[in-house]
């Protein structure tokens, strides 16, 4: 799944005056969008990943010939397991994952993201150049700086290995470990099994962190 | 990352929220779930008296926690308290509401190893109680009496198991149904790109000093062009690759020959049942004795590194 994952900036309009919100909340909502067409074809879509569609498009009166670019994207190419650099007026306040399929409410549009380190304290100077230079528009593919970005990751020491690991089976693995509440990793000798049991163990604990 | 993974490990482990245990042929239910302990006196000393004592196991004693720390008790009032106080508190309060184990503190334990042990004898009755629709309060909840301490037990949703199972020494295919069908399976496989990124890449300037960054890289390659060919050999299999990790902490060059000459090669020797032609088969193509592997002698290792050098080219230059 995240093999593929893309990056994005995200960054929308209204001054950035409901990050706040969003980082607490754990989603990010596009509105004022209103025009909706696809419809049919995203409800197809949403067929194959959901049972019930109409619940997650409460709006079924979609109408209209032109779709703002940049919703298109949030809906069609941004994926489950992509990872949105939160930016909020020359500022870089988080880094998440994007958790949910595409769904909409009366308020707007909305995807749950998991955002994480959102309290950075260090230098992120270098990071909002890159952001800047990526800019302009609510959402933006970043990909092609992925690789400076994820430099300045490691130099500020960003804790962010855990989500922006390409290895897909990483997440998998948590994922079935949640299903179904026990795993067996297997393989040949000299595969790191035991390393990975310890590192999946720290990792699911941590984010499920509840503290005494 | 090493570093900060063994801080975080030890930490959790500290605080009781995860256990890790090695299975082998001698574990048994007593040690996981409950037994009678016998005390005697100290080594050496003649005692009158055999005092027998119940012991709750580890798996029994993380249950504990995790059932206690979902009820609302802290670490403390969980330590004082046996598993049928908890089990008691537990009934009470599910009476009046639901137990929220969703948002309660999670406990993971690691079992290594986990096929070296006769599962159905240590987990006993417990491999039912532990699929997700017969834990506490889930739809099929369900219960056992445990023989010793007649206890009533159930295990706890906010527990997690993680096993780890070499498939070298048993194919999946052949594990118990019963632990198939309960148990999540998640496949390792040999990463030789995080070998190359997160070792040979990340500490060239080291490695390039002590003189083994080259050999490393071709080490790599020489593995990968093995892997395939033992993926292709029906009596191998891809269940028995050689892993990137014997190569991840070699620093200096007699560290690598000592990898090949007393990890890698018996491995293979291992797999081919000390057929010697076979593995230089899958080594060089053809089954005549190489310099390194002869059919009398065995392995013959390397003398040298230049050996290792001449070695690893063989092996890389065939297609």
């Amino acid at each position: 799944m995240s093999n593929n994952a893309k990056w994005w900036k995200i960054s929308p309009a209204r001054g950035g005056k409901d990050w706040d919100d969003w980082l607490q909340g754990k989603y990010c909502l596009l509105y004022n969008w209103e025009e909706k067409p696809y419809y049919s074809k995203i409800k197809k879509d949403l067929k194959k990943n959901y049972k019930n569609p109409d619940e997650f498009l409460k709006e079924p009166d979609f109408k209209g010939e032109k779709w703002p670019l940049q919703l298109k994207t949030f809906v069609w190419d941004v994926n489950e397991g992509d990872i949105a650099f939160a930016y909020k007026q020359g500022e870089f306040v988080g880094v998440g994952k994007v958790e949910s399929y595409y769904y909409n409410e009366t308020k707007g549009h909305l995807r749950n993201i998991d955002w994480k380190e959102i309290k950075l304290n260090l230098d992120k100077t270098e990071i909002i150049k890159i952001l800047n230079i990526a800019a302009a528009g609510t959402i933006k593919n970043i990909d092609i700086y992925r690789n400076e970005l994820m430099k300045l990751i490691k130099e500020n020491n960003l804790n962010l290995t855990y989500l922006l690991m390409e290895n897909s089976t990483f997440d998998e693995t948590i994922d079935l470990l949640s299903q179904k509440s026990q795993i067996i990793l297997y393989g040949p000798p000299g595969t790191g099994k035991t390393y990975k049991a310890r590192e999946f163990a720290v990792n699911f604990i941590k984010n499920h962190i509840k503290e005494d | 990352m090493d570093d900060n993974l063994n801080k975080k490990f030890n930490e959790f482990k500290q605080k009781g929220y995860i256990e890790f245990i090695t299975f082998h042929p001698s574990y048994c239910y007593e040690e996981f779930m409950e037994g009678i302990t016998v005390h005697t006196g100290n080594e050496g000393e003649t005692t009158d008296s055999v005092k027998y004592k119940l012991k709750s196991g580890i798996f029994k004693t993380l249950c504990k926690r995790a059932l206690g720390s979902a009820i609302g008790f802290n670490k403390e009032e969980i330590e004082t308290k046996t598993w049928e106080n908890i089990y008691e508190a537990y009934l009470e309060k599910s009476k009046n509401q639901e137990i929220n184990f969703v948002s309660a503190q999670k406990y993971i334990l690691i079992i290594d190893e986990i096929n070296r042990g006769d599962i159905s004898k240590i987990f006993g009755e417990l491999i039912t109680l532990l699929e997700t629709d017969k834990r506490l309060g889930a739809d099929n909840e369900l219960t056992a009496t445990l023989p010793y301490s007649n206890d009533i037990f159930g295990v706890p949703p906010n527990l997690y198991i993680i096993g780890t199972m070499n498939t070298a020494d048993r194919s999946i295919a052949l594990i118990d149904v019963a632990l198939r069908r309960r148990f999540g399976f998640a496949e390792m496989t040999p990463d030789f790109s995080i070998l190359e990124e997160e070792h040979i890449e990340k500490n060239k300037d080291k490695l390039e000093k002590s003189g083994v960054y080259g050999l490393l890289l071709e080490s790599k390659k020489a593995l990968e062009k093995i892997n395939s060919k033992i993926c292709d050999e029906k009596s191998i299999g891809r269940d028995k690759q050689i892993g990137h990790s014997f190569l991840f902490h070699i620093e200096t060059p007699s560290e690598l020959i000592m990898a090949w000459h007393n990890e890698i090669l018996p491995l293979l020797e291992e797999y081919c049942y000390s057929d010697y032609k076979k593995i230089n088969k899958i080594l060089f193509t053809k089954e005549e004795d190489s310099k390194w592997i002869k059919k009398k002698e065995g392995i013959v290792g390397f003398e040298n590194i230049e050996e290792l050098n001449s070695f690893l080219e063989k092996i890389n230059a065939l297609g």
